[in-house]
C-alpha cells in the first residue's frame, strides 16, 4: 500500500498555482506546516508553522489540525481530528489542497510507481517526534537561517559536516552533468568534485517530462545533431553516430540523418536525435567520468558563504545507513547551481477547475504531467471528445499521440484544437530583416530559438543588449513555436478531411462539470458576442511549463539571503501567468552576488532563463554555459587548467576510446 | 552553421592554411609528379584566388544570412556558394583578368580537368572539416560564429 502519492496544489500569493507530488514512503506520523522541521513544508505565511499532522497506517490516514491559525477544511467543513475520507480533498488555509491521487489506495494492494509516474515528486520523511531529534533539526537549521556567512568552526563542531570538495554541483540533472563533464575534460579529478541531487541518473527528471509529454525513448527530441551533452566538442554528432550504428546493422537508411544535417533546414527537415540515443550516450559518459563516485543523493536546503572563503551546502541526504545523520553539510570552493524547473504551474483557469472540482481533476490535465489514463480510457471508450489547448511543440506531439491512439484502437476520438487566435501566414514574428514563417496557424522554427542564438550573430547581439531591449528581443525570438514535420502536417490534413480534427479560435472563459463531461465555454476570437460551449471528456493543456524560481524553497532562500537580482521578462499572454525571469548571471554564468574570496558560484539551465543567453535551457545551451563557467574557473582561481587545442584534441581521443579523462 | 562576418573570415583563413594548402600540395604532387609543371603552380594560384574572392563575397553572404529567420548558413549553401566562387575564378581566367593565367588555360582540356578535380578535392575536405573535426581542436569555435579565441 505504500508509498502513498499525494498531489498538492498551492495557490501562491501572486495568484499562481504550483502543483507537486509528495510520496509518503511508509506508515508513520507526517507533519505539515511552514517550519523547516516539518515533513511537508510550505513557505507561505498563511500556513501555520505546525499546521497539520497525518497519522498514516496501513488501514487509514488520521488527520489532525494541530491548532493552525487559518484552519483546515474538507468540503468547506472545519476539521479537527478525523479519519480522512480519501475521496475528499483536504484544504489548508483555503490555499493548499492535498489529494490522494493513487486510485489504488489504502487497503487495496500495492501502489507500483514506475519512472513516469513520479513527477516533481518529493519523498516526505516521517516526522519522528523525539525531542532530541527535534532539537537536532533545530540546531542544524540555526546554523544557516538568517545568516549570510556561516562560521566555519560552528560547522566543524556541529557534527553535520559530511565531505569537502573543490567543486560541488547542486542539482544533479543534465545541467550539473555538463558542468562536471567539462571540469573532468579540462583535467579536474573526480575526487575533487561532488554532486548533490535527487536522482542518481542525470537525465531522470528530463526523461520524466519527455515521457509525460509523449516522447518515449524511440521518439525524437527537438534537438540538433551537434547538441551532445555527453560530448564537449559536439563531434561526432548524433546523426553520424546513428548512421554508423545503422550501417553496422546493415541498414543503409540510417545514413539519412547525415543528409539531413547537410541539407537542413532548407532542403530537408532538421535532424533530431532519438530520446533513447541521447539517454544512452549520457549513461556511457556518466560511467566514463565516474559520476557515481561523485554523486550524493539528497535535497539541498541552503547554500551559504563560510567564514574561511568557501561555501557550505546544507542538504538532507536520502535515507541511508540507519542511525546516520541525514542533515548534512558539504564544503566547496566553487559551486554550480542547476536545479531545473522548480514546479509545474497550471494556467489559472485550469488550476481553479482542478481545485474546485477535485473529483474531475483527471479530466483536465497538463501535458507535461503524467496523463496516461486519458489514452488508456480513450482506447476503450465508445466515443471521446478531447480539447487540446495550445499550439507549441508539445501540442503537436500530443496530437500525434491522439491520432496514434485513434488508429491503433479504432477508437472514436474527436479532437478539438483550441488556439487563442488564427495567425495569418504572413504575420510571423519579425526581427531585424527576417520574419518567422507560419504554417497551419503555428509559427514554425526547428528549435526553441532561431539557430544563431546558440552560437551566431544573435548570441553576440543578445549578450550586448541592455536588459529592457533584451527582454523585448527574447519575447520575439522565443514564443510558442513548433517544428515542421511532414507526419504532423499530414495528420492535421487527414484529420480535417476525415472530420475528427478541427481547429477553433478563442479563449476559455469557463470550465465546469456537466454530466460526465467538462463543459468548456469559449469566447470566439474577434467575435466577443459569440460564445460556444463544448462538452469534452478531456482537456489537455499544452500551453507550457512555467518555471518560477521562488517555487523552489532552496532558490527562494538563496535569492532572499543574498538579495540576488533576477532577469525581467516581457509579460506573457493573458492566459499564462506572468513570469519573472531567472537568476541574473554574468556572461560567464556566474551569480555575481555570490562571489566570495577566490570562490565563485555559477548557474545554468532554466533557473537563469531570460538572461543574456536565450537557449540556456537546452542541451547545447547547457554545454555552452558549462564551457563558459569552466573557462571562467580556469581564469579566476587558476582552479582548473586551461584547455587549448592540443589538450582538447587529446581529451577528445580519450572520449573516443572511452577512457576516463 | 551560424557564422558571423569575422567568423567567416577567420574560418576561411584557418581552412586555407590547414586544409587548402596541404591538400593542394598533395594533390599537385600526385597529379603532376613534377614541380616544374605549369599545372603545379596553377592550382596554388587558383586556390589563392578563390580564397580572395571568398573574402570579398563574405559580406554579401552575411547580408543573405540576415534575411533568414534562423540567421544560419546551411551546409548546402556553403557547398553551393563555394562552387559559385570557383566559377567566378574560372570566369576571371576566361576574361583574361588574372595576371598568372592566360585565358587559353581554360581551353586546355588537361588543365581544365586538373582544376575541376583540384577544386572538388579541396571543397570536400573543407566541408568535412567544417562538419566537426575543427571543433575537436577549437571547442569554442562553434559558439563564436566561427571565430577563434576565448568566449
Amino acid at each position: 500500500m505504500f508509498p502513498l502519492r499525494i498531489e498538492i496544489s498551492h495557490q501562491q500569493e501572486n495568484g499562481e498555482t504550483a502543483t507537486s507530488f509528495v510520496l509518503l514512503p511508509e506508515a508513520g506520523l507526517y507533519t505539515v506546516g511552514r517550519n523547516v522541521d516539518q515533513s511537508i513544508i510550505f513557505e507561505d505565511d498563511r500556513i501555520s508553522g505546525k499546521h497539520l499532522t497525518l497519522d498514516v497506517s496501513p488501514s487509514a490516514i488520521v488527520i489532525e489540525d494541530v491548532g493552525s491559525t487559518n484552519g483546515t477544511t474538507i468540503d468547506g467543513r472545519e476539521v479537527r481530528k478525523e479519519v480522512w475520507d480519501l475521496r475528499r480533498s483536504l484544504v489548508l488555509a483555503g490555499i493548499v489542497t492535498l489529494h490522494v491521487v493513487s486510485t489504488v489506495g489504502i487497503d487495496e494492494g500495492p501502489v507500483t510507481l514506475n519512472a513516469e509516474d513520479r513527477h516533481q515528486t518529493i519523498v516526505a520523511e516521517r516526522g519522528s517526534f523525539g525531542e532530541q531529534h527535534e532539537r537536532e533539526v533545530q540546531a542544524f537549521h540555526e546554523l544557516f537561517m538568517g545568516r549570510q556567512i556561516v562560521d566555519i568552526n560552528a560547522i566543524s563542531q556541529s557534527g553535520h559536516l559530511k565531505f569537502e570538495r573543490d567543486f560541488i554541483a547542486i542539482g544533479g540533472g543534465i545541467g550539473s552533468f555538463t558542468w562536471v563533464d567539462h571540469l573532468r575534460v579540462f583535467g579536474v579529478g573526480a575526487e575533487r568534485i561532488g554532486v548533490i541531487g535527487e536522482n542518481e541518473i542525470c537525465h531522470a527528471n528530463y526523461e520524466r517530462y519527455c515521457q509525460a509529454s509523449q516522447i518515449p525513448r524511440h521518439e525524437r527530441l527537438r534537438s540538433n545533431s551537434a547538441s551532445t551533452p555527453d560530448n564537449v566538442w559536439g563531434f561526432p554528432g548524433y546523426a553520424l553516430r546513428e548512421a554508423i550504428q545503422a550501417l553496422r546493422l546493415g541498414k543503409i537508411s540510417g545514413v539519412r540523418g547525415i543528409f539531413q544535417v547537410f541539407m537542413e533546414p532548407v532542403l530537408a527537415e532538421s535532424y533530431t536525435p532519438r530520446a533513447g540515443d541521447v539517454f544512452r550516450s549520457l549513461e556511457v559518459e556518466m560511467q566514463r567520468i565516474g559520476w557515481d563516485s561523485m554523486f550524493r543523493k539528497g535535497i539541498v536546503r541552503a547554500l551559504r558563504k563560510t567564514s574561511d572563503g568557501r561555501y557550505a551546502v546544507f542538504f538532507k541526504a536520502a535515507a541511508g545507513v540507519a542511525g546516520e545523520k541525514r542533515n548534512c553539510i558539504a564544503l566547496a570552493r566553487h559551486v554550480h547551481v542547476a536545479t531545473g524547473y522548480p514546479a509545474v504551474n497550471f494556467v489559472n483557469d485550469l488550476a481553479r477547475f482542478r481545485i474546485e472540482h477535485r473529483e474531475r481533476s483527471g479530466h483536465v490535465v497538463n501535458a507535461y504531467l503524467d496523463h496516461e489514463h486519458v489514452y488508456e480510457h480513450m482506447a476503450l471508450a465508445e466515443h471521446t471528445t478531447v480539447i487540446v489547448r495550445g499550439r507549441g511543440i508539445v501540442a503537436s506531439r500530443i496530437l500525434q499521440k491522439l491520432a496514434e491512439t485513434r488508429a491503433k484502437n479504432a477508437a472514436n476520438i474527436t479532437v478539438v484544437h483550441l488556439m487563442r487566435s488564427p495567425i495569418n501566414h504572413r504575420a510571423g514574428a519579425r526581427f531585424g530583416r527576417a520574419r518567422r514563417s507560419v504554417f497551419n496557424d503555428v509559427e514554425v522554427q526547428p528549435f526553441n530559438w532561431p539557430k544563431s542564438c546558440w552560437g551566431g550573430e544573435l548570441r553576440t547581439r543578445l549578450e550586448a543588449m541592455p536588459q529592457a531591449q533584451r527582454a523585448r528581443a527574447l519575447a520575439v525570438l522565443g514564443g510558442t513555436t513548433t517544428a515542421i514535420r511532414s507526419d504532423w502536417i499530414e495528420l492535421a490534413e487527414q484529420g480535417q478531411e476525415e472530420g475528427w480534427y478541427r481547429k477553433i479560435y478563442g479563449s476559455v472563459i469557463a470550465m465546469e462539470p456537466h454530466g460526465d463531461t467538462v463543459r468548456v465555454t469559449i469566447e470566439r476570437s474577434g467575435d466577443i458576442a459569440r460564445k460556444d460551449a463544448i462538452d469534452a471528456d478531456y482537456v489537455i493543456d499544452c500551453t507550457g511549463l512555467v518555471g518560477e524560481v521562488t517555487n523552489s524553497s532552496f532558490l527562494a532562500d538563496l535569492l532572499a539571503t543574498y538579495s540576488l537580482p533576477r532577469n525581467e521578462l516581457e509579460p506573457a499572454g493573458k492566459e499564462r501567468p506572468a513570469s519573472r525571469g531567472g537568476i541574473m548571471v554574468t556572461n560567464d554564468f556566474e551569480i555575481a552576488g555570490m562571489r566570495h574570496g577566490s570562490g565563485s558560484v555559477h548557474c545554468s539551465g532554466q533557473i537563469c532563463g531570460g538572461g543574456h543567453y536565450a537557449p540556456v535551457d537546452s542541451f547545447l545551451g547547457l554545454q555552452y554555459a558549462a564551457l563558459r563557467a569552466v573557462d571562467h574557473l580556469s581564469v579566476i582561481g587558476g582552479a582548473v587548467p586551461p584547455l587549448g587545442p592540443v589538450r582538447s584534441f587529446s581529451g577528445w581521443l580519450k572520449w573516443c576510446r572511452g577512457v576516463a579523462p | 552553421m551560424t557564422p558571423t562576418l569575422m567568423g567567416r573570415w577567420q574560418t576561411r583563413i584557418i581552412l586555407f592554411f590547414i586544409v587548402g594548402l596541404p591538400v593542394t600540395l598533395l594533390f599537385a604532387l600526385a597529379w603532376t609528379r613534377d614541380f616544374s609543371d605549369p599545372g603545379f603552380t596553377m592550382v596554388f594560384l587558383v586556390l589563392m584566388t578563390i580564397f580572395l574572392v571568398g573574402m570579398v563575397l563574405d559580406p554579401a553572404y552575411i547580408l543573405v544570412q540576415s534575411l533568414r529567420w534562423e540567421n544560419d548558413w546551411p551546409f548546402a549553401f556553403q557547398l553551393f556558394f563555394s562552387i559559385c566562387e570557383f566559377l567566378v575564378v574560372l570566369a576571371l581566367i576566361a576574361a583574361d583578368w588574372l595576371p598568372f593565367a592566360h585565358a587559353s588555360v581554360i581551353d586546355d582540356p588537361e588543365m581544365r580537368k586538373m582544376l575541376f578535380s583540384h577544386f572538388a578535392v579541396v571543397v570536400t575536405f573543407s566541408i568535412l572539416a567544417l562538419l566537426g573535426p575543427l571543433q575537436v581542436f577549437l571547442p569554442r569555435w562553434r559558439y563564436k560564429g566561427g571565430e577563434v579565441g576565448r568566449l
